[in-house]
């Protein structure tokens, strides 16, 4: 099913705040987000694996900065719902690959690892609940940086509600 | 709108190896994840429109239908209803292609519409089908049909068939409670067991108040019902079957029977006989009436519970000293106390879905509702009251119903939800304790 | 069974004399108030008149602490003199009632009115009675003898209470 495709020529793109300078934006952060550590860690270590050394400067400008990234995370993260009580949350973790226009609406979302959704019907359940969230007007369109539309036109949403699991 | 099926394959490598260092090519690092581990418990907001319908008659009905199903799925706790005054769409004319945009304006993210008919053979039909807003997709078409006065079932069922598809577990809308409506003074109250759906509706009384009756369990098919009756001065267990009101008596013991529970394949009553005014537990085979002895000790072992496989069972005794809760095998070997924090135990009943065993707790004056693992560990406190008792699990493991008394007050029918956010009183015609929650009827 | 009943009421008679004080004479300059115990009615008595509260008779009840079954010494004193009535009523035979505050779960407080009803059908036969005269039952917390929520209500709700039928008739 293709999501409709002309809210992106409706919404003029957004301004975005530049988020201000930081030397090393990580220490900022972690000392602000302990719970989240992890997460950003992950992150980090993606971006950069991925940085050719070389590059390396050049592309600092460019790059998603943590903040960025945090604002993201606490744009979707209210339209994510989840339901109460369910059983074994940690088996439910999905990730979600959201497709972006250049003003921060989500043009298409697809499941991953979409091909268990289909025999398991919690995990499909947990799965729409991801999709209502990228997809929620209320939480849309992403507010992120225009000049770095390359590094976010396609972004991986890993939701995870693994530590219910423990309540 | 597939992707390209090489980024596709790189992606599923990515982060199903999680091998972050792997040669990516720089085009591809672009593919930033970003994790979200706190999810909101808010209900989610549906629109449930009344099904179309082509005359007065029909309205009706749907509009009843209607009315069931969002008091339903609003009792869960888990959606929301939106007003019907906010739609932009009112008519449920476009029951095959809702303008999901006009349903997007006003925050739904779920979508019921359908269709009644009344047929010439006194049945009703529905078709209903359900809508993911954000995407335009149809989550769920079905059709029911089933004589007319038996309307609120086929809500129900439509109920379920939502719930199931937007929380991906069982529902528990189609389904009866029996309990024990209380009336008259303190000093002489009469009590009868009384059998209703689980939202209220179809009230009925099962047993006459002559005799003092307590402590109702359904049997797996819902057809039965097995309680305690005093007949004279005698408790006695017996069974009643819901349909004729035939009643049996579970078994000619010397001695009290009390506290019975079916067995998951509902060929078993497992109950106390207080002996010499010892409990022990027994069980007993309906088919052979062959009973077995389970537990030997002399403190009070009462309150048995099977697990849903029928393997173990789990009760309650003071051997310690306190009431605690413990967990034996089916034929009473390997007997292990799961409860170990201050505190009387008392009541366990094993959920459903076999992850949870929900219990009493007395403890400083008080009566808790709570939930516990099977190894006794992860104990959630969900309800409190000056008096609470009695848990019993919806079929689907997640709500709990259960007694509540205030002090000076009477007692009253609550539900709660696992969260313990949303506990909701039932309402009764007359005082109520002892609830049983029925397993999900039958077609 | 009837002389022994004339020899019962003959014996409650005599105590009876025996014990009362005689009455100042009217106007008379006695300031002094004197005082003394009633005697309790003999077991020839009715079981009503035995265990009367106007009468300063017997309980027909004893009562539990929370949570337990065991007899206390006043628990045991009551229980004697039932088993000196139910000696002298030798036709008569006794239902022991177990009954619980409800301070505890319906189906464990089954348990222990069973619990209580059978201390005292156990401490009814050491005293001579015999077993098949008695039988108990337990109410668990259905039964309450007083309403209200609060620890006197409780208290006076744990008990067992003796309720003797004259056999056969």
């Amino acid at each position: 099913m293709k999501p409709p495709k002309n809210t992106a020529k409706k919404q003029p793109p957004k301004a975005v705040k530049k988020p201000p300078a930081r030397k090393d934006p990580l220490d900022s952060v972690f000392k602000t987000v302990g719970k989240l550590k992890q997460s950003q860690q992950s992150d980090r270590d993606r971006t950069a694996a991925r940085t050719p050394a070389g590059v390396k400067t050049a592309a600092r400008g460019l790059r998603l900065t943590l903040s960025e990234i945090q604002a993201v995370r606490r744009q979707i993260q209210p339209c994510w719902n989840f339901p109460a009580g369910a059983q074994n949350a940690g088996a439910l973790r999905v990730r979600i690959t959201i497709w972006l226009n250049r003003d921060g609406s989500v043009r298409d979302a697809k499941i991953l690892d979409g091909a268990d959704t289909s025999r398991n019907a919690k995990l499909r359940a947990a799965a729409d609940a991801g999709i209502r969230a990228v997809n929620n007007p209320r939480c849309s369109p992403l507010k992120l940086p225009p000049e770095k539309f390359d590094q976010w036109k396609v972004l991986t949403i890993d939701f995870d509600p693994s530590k219910l699991s423990s309540e | 709108m597939p992707l390209p099926a090489p980024v596709s394959r790189l992606c599923r490598r990515l982060f199903m190896a999680g091998l972050l260092a792997f040669a990516v090519p720089a085009t591809a690092a672009a593919q930033l994840t970003i994790r979200i581990d706190d999810p909101n418990f808010e209900p989610l907001p549906i629109a449930i429109v009344a099904p179309q319908a082509s005359n007065d008659d029909e309205r009706s009905t749907a509009g009843r239908i209607a009315g069931v199903v969002t008091a339903n799925l609003e009792g869960s706790g888990l959606f929301r209803a939106i007003d019907p005054s906010a739609f932009v769409q009112r008519d449920g004319s476009e029951v095959l292609a809702p303008r999901f945009n006009d349903w997007k304006g006003i925050g739904a993210e779920a979508l019921i519409t359908g269709r009644v008919f009344h047929r010439t053979n006194g049945d009703i039909r529905i078709e209903f089908r359900l809508w993911d807003v954000a995407t335009g997709r149809q989550l769920v078409g079905r059709r029911l049909e089933t004589g007319r006065a038996n309307w609120r079932r086929l809500a129900h069922k439509m109920s379920d068939a939502i719930y199931r598809r937007l929380t991906g577990e069982s529902g528990y809308f189609d389904t009866r409670v029996v309990y024990v409506a209380e009336s008259g003074p303190v000093l002489k109250r009469v009590k009868r067991l009384a059998i209703m759906d689980q939202d209220g509706a179809n009230h009925r009384f099962l047993t006459n108040g002559k005799n003092l009756v307590m402590t109702p369990r359904f049997s797996p098919s819902a057809q039965e019902i097995t309680y305690l009756e005093f007949v004279g001065e005698q408790p006695r267990v017996y069974i009643l079957d819901i349909d004729s009101g035939q009643r049996e008596i579970v078994g000619e013991f010397e001695g009290m029977t009390f506290a019975p529970r079916f067995s998951p394949d509902g060929n078993r009553i497992v109950m106390s006989l207080a002996r010499d005014g010892n409990s022990e537990i027994y069980a007993m085979d309906l088919r052979t009436r062959a009973t077995e002895r389970l537990t030997r000790h002399p403190a009070i072992d009462t309150s048995p519970s099977y697990a849903p496989d029928g393997s173990r069972i789990v009760f309650d005794s003071d051997r310690s000293g306190r009431q605690k809760i413990y967990v034996m095998n089916a034929d009473g070997s390997g007997v292990r106390r799961i409860s170990n924090r201050p505190g009387r135990y008392a009541t366990p009943v094993w959920s459903p879905r076999g992850d949870l065993i929900a219990f009493t707790k007395l403890e400083a004056g008080a009566f808790f509702i709570g939930v516990m693992q099977p190894n006794g560990e992860g104990e959630r406190i969900l309800a409190q009251g000056y008096l609470a008792e009695g848990p019993t699990w919806a079929p689907n493991g997640r709500v709990l119903m259960y007694y509540k008394k205030p002090r000076g007050g009477t007692a009253q029918l609550y539900s709660i939800d696992l969260t313990g956010r949303n506990e909701r009183p039932m309402s009764t015609p007359e005082d109520a304790s002892d609830p049983a929650w029925s397993p999900l009827l039958e077609d | 069974m009837k002389l022994k009943h004339a020899l019962a009421v003959l014996a409650i008679a005599l105590a009876s004399v025996g014990c009362s004080t005689k009455p100042p004479k009217d106007g008379g300059a006695n300031t002094r108030v004197t005082q003394s115990e009633l005697a309790k009615p003999g077991p020839g008595k009715s079981w009503q008149e035995y265990t009367a509260p106007s009468r300063n008779g017997y309980s027909d009840r004893v009562f539990f602490a929370y949570d337990r079954f065991d007899l206390d010494k006043d628990a045991q004193a009551t229980i004697r003199a039932w088993s000196e009535w139910m000696r002298a009523h030798r036709d008569a035979t006794v239902l022991v009632e177990g009954h619980a505050d409800e301070r505890g779960t319906r189906e464990y407080n089954l348990g222990l009115g069973a619990k209580r009803a059978t201390a005292i059908r156990d401490m009814l036969i050491a005293l001579g009675v015999n077993a098949r005269r008695i039988r108990t039952v337990s109410y668990g917390k259905e039964r309450p003898a007083v309403a209200g929520d609060d620890d006197d209500s409780y208290r006076q709700n744990r008990r067992g209470v003796a309720r003797p039928s004259t056999g056969g008739a």
